[in-house]
């Protein structure tokens, strides 16, 4: 089966002396129709330059070589207006702190309303906006937020973290893209509130089909619900493949190293007191 | 009614009897203001030698309890007792004796660390602030150092230049120079990556095998805990739900709460059952639920949970669980994976004992 996202020798730099500061080098990736792919590594590595770079949205860090296809469509060469169609219809972003990505004067029903688009044929807010409305309250209860009529009368700091995060799932799907984005979306979240999230992550890629890319440090959130892990370190994919094959046999070495970072932390000299 | 040692171990090092702090909170009107229970009754003990664990996620009030016991907070009710010494509210030889005697590792090892001093400067900052000499300070350093596998190129750079892992282990370091009778450990693992938690995990273990440390350890890593602990209790919405040794909370744990933290941990062999999925999130203390605070949320919940805060049981020697469904004759998945009967409950022993 083609991929739909290919990334091939990708090569991105920060300015800085001389060629500047390389932070992905080499790198290739592919991610499939319908997939949950996970991309784990340690922070520092670059797995968001490589998230905000998919967008093209790497400023001010430079693709210096490389591509990356999305069906079959390059992207590295597209300008900014075509991009702008693109992002948001084919493929979307969303990121670890919420609370950060919305503007804390304006009620959530403001937030939507700005983001909130779906697909192009259906209704826009200035059009009809009962129908609008009813589309969005669906689609929040559908994620888990109950009583949307007036959840969207308060402001963001008014909703949990966790609401807050399914706020933006229901933002980043909503134009129903072939690739969603998600970075480190549950890092910052309970456990409990994670495993909500996960199996939810798992209900909106079956009822949108979108292709789904994880990005996360922790290897055993990765394992929980993605198909195929990639490891990240220092910019390039060290090693990928089958998320059970990765966890249970791991070839590289830093990957052997995170596999045993996840396990209960027991030093296998000492004993408890 | 509380969650007392067993009598004949000691003093214990510090202790807290039905500690309960209430926060001033104003809800939307500015002439009004509520005061919002925000721990309810805690009571626990911590002996010699022990690594007391709190577990809970963040809302349950974990970094209001180390805050009263450093005195940040004022508490309303309860008290806190260190050697078995009375901890006045404000100045006080108590509070002396608790603030000389214990040390803080805190949650973000960078930001706790002065800038402006380089690292091995930073480790000796307790001794000088008691007078100590440039000569004792010095030999504290090289052993720590010794001890603590902490290279000599690292002591003089400044806490901007070194890893989130290295810095936490100066910290560490800096706890440990004064010898205190008490560590508090605030998260200590949270800002640091995989590896960096492994290896640091591994060093507590360690130090508090050689050091015979005393330790509160607050965290919501199960990995952590599980390595270190010697009792676990289990913090909901400023109640202790749960309380027990470690063994026993990780073999059998008693609270629907507790099976759904070890499951939502995501530790390989910590959970191997069906993962249980809670809904919803802990409400905030100006919604607290009448009856059991977790009720809302409880897959084992039935009519009794939503109108009678349930009483404390004991189910195993020195386990406790504030759970209705304790006692009677549910089944429930263990952390084995098998259905088990849960125990009857016997009264706790402690309610003929004086507190």
């Amino acid at each position: 089966m083609r991929p739909l996202l290919q990334v091939e020798n990708l090569e991105v730099v920060f300015p800085g002396p001389g060629q500047g500061t390389p932070v992905l080098d080499c790198l290739d990736l592919a991610l499939h129709p319908r997939e949950i792919l996970g991309l784990v590594g340690e922070s520092g590595c670059g797995k968001s330059v490589l998230a905000r770079t998919l967008l093209r949205l790497e400023a001010p860090a430079r693709i210096v070589a490389g591509s990356i296809r999305l069906a079959g469509v390059e992207l590295t060469g597209r300008s900014r207006r075509q991009m702008r169609s693109i992002r948001g219809r084919w493929i979307t972003l969303a990121i670890q702190n919420p609370d950060g990505a919305m503007d804390p004067l304006y009620p959530m029903a403001r937030q939507f309303r700005e983001v909130y688009a779906p697909a192009p044929g259906t209704f826009t807010w200035r059009k009809e906006k009962t129908a609008w409305q009813e589309h969005l309250f669906r689609r929040l209860r559908e994620v888990g937020i109950g009583s949307p009529e007036e959840r969207c009368r308060q402001y963001p700091h008014q909703w949990s973290r966790g609401m807050l995060q399914r706020a933006q799932l229901v933002m980043v799907f909503a134009a129903r893209p072939r690739v969603v984005i998600l970075d480190e979306i549950t890092s910052a979240l309970d456990s409990t509130v994670t495993l909500q999230i996960l199996g939810l992550i798992r209900r909106l890629r079956r009822q949108y089909g979108s292709a789904i890319i994880l990005i996360t440090h922790d290897l055993a959130v990765a394992g929980e619900i993605c198909d195929r892990i990639a490891v990240m370190c220092r910019g390039r994919i060290v090693e990928h493949g089958p998320a059970p094959e990765v966890l249970a046999r791991p070839k590289h070495p830093y990957t052997g190293m995170l596999v045993d970072g996840c396990r209960p932390g027991t030093d296998p000299s000492a004993g408890m007191v | 009614m509380s969650v007392v040692s067993e009598p004949g171990v000691g003093v214990p090092v510090l202790s807290l009897r039905e500690l309960s702090v209430l926060l001033p909170v104003r809800p939307g009107d500015i002439f009004r203001s509520r005061s919002v229970p925000v721990l309810n009754g805690v009571s626990l003990d911590v002996h010699a030698g022990e690594i007391f664990c709190l577990v809970g996620e963040s809302g349950a009030g974990k970094t209001t309890l180390l805050d009263v016991i450093l005195g940040f907070c004022v508490v309303q009710k309860g008290t806190i007792r260190f050697r078995g010494r009375q901890v006045e509210q404000g100045r006080g030889p108590g509070r002396l004796q608790l603030n000389r005697n214990t040390q803080v590792v805190f949650q973000d090892p960078v930001a706790s660390l002065s800038p402006f001093r380089p690292l091995g400067r930073s480790i000796v900052e307790p001794l000088q602030a008691r007078g100590a000499d440039r000569a004792e300070m010095r030999k504290t350093v090289r052993q720590l150092c010794r001890r603590m596998q902490i290279p000599r190129s690292l002591l003089r750079r400044r806490p901007s230049q070194v890893s989130a892992g290295q810095a936490q282990k100066i910290c560490i370091a800096r706890a440990l120079s004064t010898a205190p009778d008490l560590l508090l450990l605030d998260e200590p693992l949270s800002a640091l990556d995989n590896p960096a938690c492994q290896e640091t995990t591994m060093l507590l273990c360690r130090l508090q095998r050689e050091y015979g440390l005393t330790c509160l350890l607050v965290s919501h890593d199960l990995r952590l805990v599980r390595a270190m602990a010697t009792t676990v209790a289990v913090l909901y919405l400023g109640r202790i739900v749960e309380q027990g040794p470690a063994d026993s909370f990780f073999e059998r744990p008693a609270h629907p709460y507790s099976r759904a933290l070890l499951s939502s941990a995501l530790v390989p062999g910590l959970w191997p059952g069906q993962r249980i999925v809670l809904e919803g999130e802990m409400p905030s203390p100006l919604n607290a639920p009448a009856g059991c605070p977790f009720h809302p949320r409880c897959p084992e919940r039935y009519s009794r949970c939503s109108r009678m805060p349930p009483p404390l049981r004991h189910v195993r020697p020195n386990h406790f669980v504030r759970c209705h469904r304790a006692g009677q004759g549910s089944s429930v998945q263990t952390a084995t994976g098998h259905i088990a009967e849960l125990e009857c409950c016997e009264q706790l022993r402690s309610s003929q004992r004086p507190c």
